[in-house]
């Protein structure tokens, strides 16, 4: 009788336990996007070649069987004038799974993937998330969709660039002219300190 | 009996072998994609060149400007107070307690805006607080408050008071308005000295 005992609690113990692994192996929490790349290992990435220039932009806007250029913009602003072929796909939706598809897709083919937004910053944090989950097949687009826009309507000024990190204006050479020349010219003369000695008191001379 | 226990065993170990096949565990310091998107996508992450030199001019203990640029570009301009830490070496480990500093703002900066929005996912994904960018860069501080643009005679008042803090703002900082200011300064006026007369000692009469 105790070892029958016994050994029902062995089996109810046994059922628990198992139960207690199998509910646990369910509902585990998987990472739906996974980093390919840390930043650490991003950081090193970052000195390969992850742009196109819009003089390239022309040629690959031609490509529509190797290249696909998606739009970061807004549904409003795709809707009010995109680049030849684009596809929307807003930032807030790029991790959607029916856009992950298009990715997936777009890697396995080895279609170059090219980002725009309205400018090249729009683009560069969401690029640099896509790259950093695995899709090394995206690049971005310098200077963006205004800088195209004025690039194909033959807008473009002097002062018209898409290499925003080079310096815009000669930094030494604008603070020599204006900032230090200012500083010896406003630059206050010390006060001078008057040091009034007090009179010695002459004794009382006393008349005749 | 000994079945049960033979039986036991083998659930043990067996389970034991599923461990194995867990899926590995990420750096849980990094934030989930799906979460960071939305933080990329949040405009506040930007700072304007003016509400900075604002800060700068008021002198706010709570800011911290990085200069993610060249030393050698540091050295031929940087924003008064700001500390230089190269992008390719945002991440070491020296540099950890500078970038996040509790209480404080940390603002990057570079001549554009790249190369600190790239500084700026690298730090920002690994969970630290109070990161911002300055938008635009020198490049934009330099238009805006170095070498400030009068608007047209069209433009808002709005525009105008801005203009009247650039100016401000250009002077402190030492820009083009630092010259003007110069030379339109009153000169210094003369004092003249008066010389009380001396008084004479009472001389006595006869």
């Amino acid at each position: 009788m105790e070892e029958l005992k016994r050994t029902r609690r062995i089996t109810i113990g046994v059922i628990v336990f198992l139960a207690v692994i199998i509910i646990g192996a369910n509902t585990i929490k998987k990472q739906k996007n996974i980093y390919k790349y840390l930043p650490q290992q991003m950081i090193e990435e970052l000195i390969l070649v992850y742009q196109v220039t819009p003089e390239e932009a022309v040629d690959l806007l031609k490509d529509t069987v190797s290249t696909v250029f998606v739009d970061l913009r807004s549904i409003y602003d795709y809707e009010k004038g995109k680049l030849d072929n684009a596809i929307n796909i807003p930032i807030p939706m790029l991790l959607d799974d029916d856009n992950k598809k298009l990715f997936d897709t777009w890697k396995k083919d080895s279609v170059k993937v090219v980002f725009y937004g309205n400018d090249q910053l729009q683009a560069n944090a969401p690029w640099m998330m896509m790259y950093q989950l695995g899709y090394t097949n995206t690049v971005t687009l310098m200077g963006g969709k205004e800088y195209m826009d004025l690039q194909m309507a033959g807008l473009l000024s002097e002062n018209s660039t898409y290499e925003t990190e080079k310096p815009a204006v000669d930094y030494k050479a604008i603070l020599a002219k204006g900032g230090n020349n200012s500083k010896t010219v406003t630059t206050v003369a010390p006060k001078k300190t008057v040091v009034v000695r007090k009179k010695k008191k002459k004794a009382a001379e006393g008349g005749c | 009996m000994s079945k049960r226990y033979i039986l036991l065993a083998v659930v043990f170990i067996g389970s034991a072998f599923g461990l194995v096949v867990l899926p590995d565990k990420h750096d849980t310091k990094q934030i989930p994609a799906e979460k960071f998107l939305i933080e990329i996508y949040n405009p506040a992450r930007f700072l304007s060149t003016h509400q900075i030199a604002k800060r700068l001019i008021e002198r706010d203990p709570s800011i911290f400007l990085v200069d993610v640029r060249t030393p050698s570009e540091f050295e031929e301009y940087s924003i008064p107070g700001a500390f230089n830490i190269p992008l390719e070496h945002i991440l070491d480990e020296e540099w950890v307690d500078y970038l996040s500093q509790d209480g404080v703002d940390v603002v990057l900066y570079s001549n554009g805006n790249i190369y600190a929005d790239q500084a700026w996912m690298l730090i920002a994904q690994q969970g630290i607080k109070n990161l911002y960018i300055m938008k635009g860069g020198v490049n934009q501080w330099f238009s805006t408050i170095i070498q400030p643009v009068e608007p047209p005679e069209t433009a808002s008042s709005e525009a105008f008071d801005l203009y009247a803090f650039e100016k401000a703002a250009s002077i402190y900082f030492g820009g083009s308005f630092a010259n003007i200011e110069s030379a339109t300064t009153t000169p210094i006026k003369k004092t003249v000295v008066v010389r009380k007369k001396k008084k004479k000692a009472a001389e006595g009469g006869c």
